[in-house]
């Protein structure tokens, strides 16, 4: 899947929050097409990474370039228009709870000047029943959902007008493990159809798994990155204990020898 | 797939004997389908003969969007009866095209679910028994801070002291200043307009009676509690209303601590015991307004304001007003707890209830002091 040029590339990227250094000097490159997992401790600056690749945290100190622009040092105007290219799955859902979950999903679609307005319903219908919920659901507002449903919401919101980075916080956290096994399959066909890439911070051993091509240990306010089988090698402590813990070794059970 | 390679959509058609062959060209996706839809629209209404056929091999790239258009399309006119066949289609693209095909949208659900008139009429029904339920809600919730607030006082140790001193800081102490500049304002052109209107009568010293008077009986308080009502009322609505909203008072209940007893009886104890205080230093300050104004207009010394308006105002004149602040700081306690309790999931509905509590404490506040100063009128005080 790799391929020459990087679609995300982070040089020597420092970030502060209040007196704290979260990431010290970390290098990072996302190539296209590929599932990214981003993995760490709590603490250790998932969230925090992911929140600078999306430009709504300031940077000390690095760079970082989405798709051939830096973040930060673009233009207001111009991080709009390549947020187009990107659908985001925050957290915690972050569904605009006074508007109605179809409504929610429509909103990146009316970004986008000029889509009729019965086809953005039809699609924003595709996309809801794509992540496994239903049309009634359409209606509903966010404070009406649970909790896994809202998680389905919003990556349907992400997925609204097939962007080409997916970020995806904790994705199948709170999901069932039928639903979260469904989302598994979701992420690959779409990837296998619109040459998605994915980045993806979670602690779903099962989804690293299933999903991901590569993924990026955050330790020590640095990044380790390989792909599963060479982590599972790799001797620094909190990697090992990670995918070696019993927890590992369950999920991972036949990848290990 | 590329998107950057913008080149617009369009539809080449073939007819042949007996058949007509579309070709759709360029980029079909989200961004283009304004460009896209209408020519799907225009095949559908014209008439062609029986046998279609899509060939997309001129397809530069799509998305989810662009294929459901072209499935959209091709459904209905099936639908009008058309053999429709599609030639050339990539793997990709037949991947998507089923992957849409078992998510398509059931026509007959998409329609908005009710028409505007039967809308208003649920609207009109939901809100009369939302008005009746709010009623009740109110009774209820009245009668449980009473009884909250008599258990208090029967376990005192219950009180949750330090969160009481903290709240009787935040309304009371830091409302002076604001409280202090307004009434010394209003004094000021209280004093200023009375004197103009009594000067005719030749009565101007008798604006320092009018601006004791009403400043220490009415003006100070309402006041008072019209700020205390915007600026606390307000802040304990949304405090309470996030804290719901966040699922604290699931998580206080669940601890077996009541929400009451943390959260309501300290607020409405502290306005409460904070509204005659800050009601004092209102009329403080309306007084040295009004004086500050006498005193440079009607060339009145300090010692001589001050004996006048011990004349004007009586000991039950004084408590009058002073008397009123802890039942309006108990109705904009209450109004704001209760609104703040009755918030909903929705940030829009933090909104909606602040705003209600601000306007509901206020208006009772109101209707309150016009009828406590008939009834202290009437027993002639």
């Amino acid at each position: 899947m790799e391929q020459k040029h990087p679609i995300i590339s982070i040089r020597d990227l420092t970030t502060q929050m209040g007196s704290q250094i979260i990431h010290n000097h970390l290098d990072l490159d996302i190539f296209q097409g590929e599932i990214f997992g981003i993995v760490g401790g709590s603490g250790a600056g998932k969230s925090v990474l992911m929140s600078a690749i999306l430009g709504l945290i300031p940077i000390k100190h690095g760079t970082i370039t989405v798709l051939g622009k830096r973040i930060g040092s673009i233009e207001r105007i111009m991080k709009l228009h390549l947020q187009s290219h990107w659908g985001v799955l925050f957290q915690g859902g972050a569904l605009f709870s006074s508007l109605t979950i179809g409504e929610n999903v429509q909103i990146p679609m009316k970004d986008m000047e000029g889509m009729p307005e019965d086809l953005a319903r039809e699609m924003a219908l595709i996309k809801l029943k794509m992540v496994g919920l239903r049309e009634e659901d359409f209606f509903k507002y966010p404070s009406e959902l649970s909790g896994g449903m809202v998680k389905r919401a919003a990556l349907a919101r992400a997925l609204a007008v097939d962007p080409k980075i997916l970020f995806l916080d904790e994705p199948t956290a709170g999901l069932d493990p039928i639903s979260a096994a469904a989302f598994d399959e979701l992420i690959l066909t779409l990837r296998a159809t619109l040459n998605l890439t994915v980045v993806m911070v979670t602690h779903d051993l099962d989804s690293i798994r299933r999903l991901c091509d590569r993924i990026a240990v955050l330790v020590d306010k640095h990044a380790i990155v390989g792909t599963l089988k060479s982590l599972l090698n790799n001797h620094h402590p909190w990697i090992h204990d990670y995918f070696h813990g019993i927890r590992g070794q369950i999920a991972l059970a036949g990848i290990m020898e | 797939m590329k998107k950057m390679a913008l080149s617009a959509p369009k539809i080449e058609i073939f007819s042949q004997k007996e058949m007509v062959i579309f070709k759709p060209q360029g980029l079909w996706a989200a961004p283009t389908t304004k460009e896209a839809m209408p020519l799907c629209e225009d095949i559908l209404t014209k008439d062609f003969p029986n046998r279609l056929i899509f060939d997309l091999s001129h397809l530069e790239g799509f998305d989810t969007a662009g294929v459901w258009l072209l499935q959209r399309t091709i459904q209905a006119l099936k639908q009008k009866g058309y053999r429709v066949d599609i030639q050339n289609g990539s793997e990709v693209f037949f991947t998507l095209s089923s992957r849409v095909d078992a998510d398509k949208p059931s026509f007959e659900k998409i329609n908005e679910p009710h028409s505007l008139f039967a809308e208003r009429l649920i609207s009109l029904g939901k809100t009369s028994i939302e008005v009746a339920y709010l009623s009740r809600d109110l009774i209820t919730f009245l009668g449980q801070v009473t009884i909250g607030i008599i258990h208090t006082f029967l376990h005192p140790r219950r009180l949750h002291f330090t969160s009481l001193v903290a709240h009787m800081e935040r309304f009371g102490v830091h409302a002076i200043p604001i409280i202090v500049m307004m009434t010394t304002g209003l004094g000021l052109v209280l004093a200023y307009q009375g004197e103009e209107q009594l000067r005719r009568f030749g009565a101007e010293i008798y604006t320092i009676n009018l601006v004791a008077i009403s400043m220490v009986r009415e003006v100070g308080i309402l006041i008072t509690a019209i700020l205390v009502a915007g600026r606390t009322g307000s802040a304990i609505t949304a405090q309470i209303g996030i804290m719901k909203i966040n699922q604290e008072i699931d998580a206080l209940n669940a601890l077996g601590l009541s929400p009451m007893e943390v959260l309501i009886i300290p607020r409405i104890l502290a306005l409460i015991f904070v509204m005659p205080l800050i009601a004092f230093v209102s009329d403080l300050a309306g007084l040295l307004g009004g004086g500050i104004m006498v005193m440079l207009s009607l060339d009145v010394s300090p010692q001589l304001y001050i004996h006048r308006i011990g004349e004007a105002i009586t000991i039950g004149g004084f408590w009058v007003g002073i008397i009123k602040a802890p039942l309006f700081g108990a109705i904009i306690g209450v109004v704001s707890c209760f609104e703040g309790m009755r918030v909903e999931g929705t940030a829009e509905s933090v909104g909606i209830c602040t705003t209600r509590s601000v306007v509901e404490g206020i208006f009772l506040v109101t209707i309150a002091d016009a009828l406590l100063s008939i009834f202290f009128v009437r027993i002639g005080i």
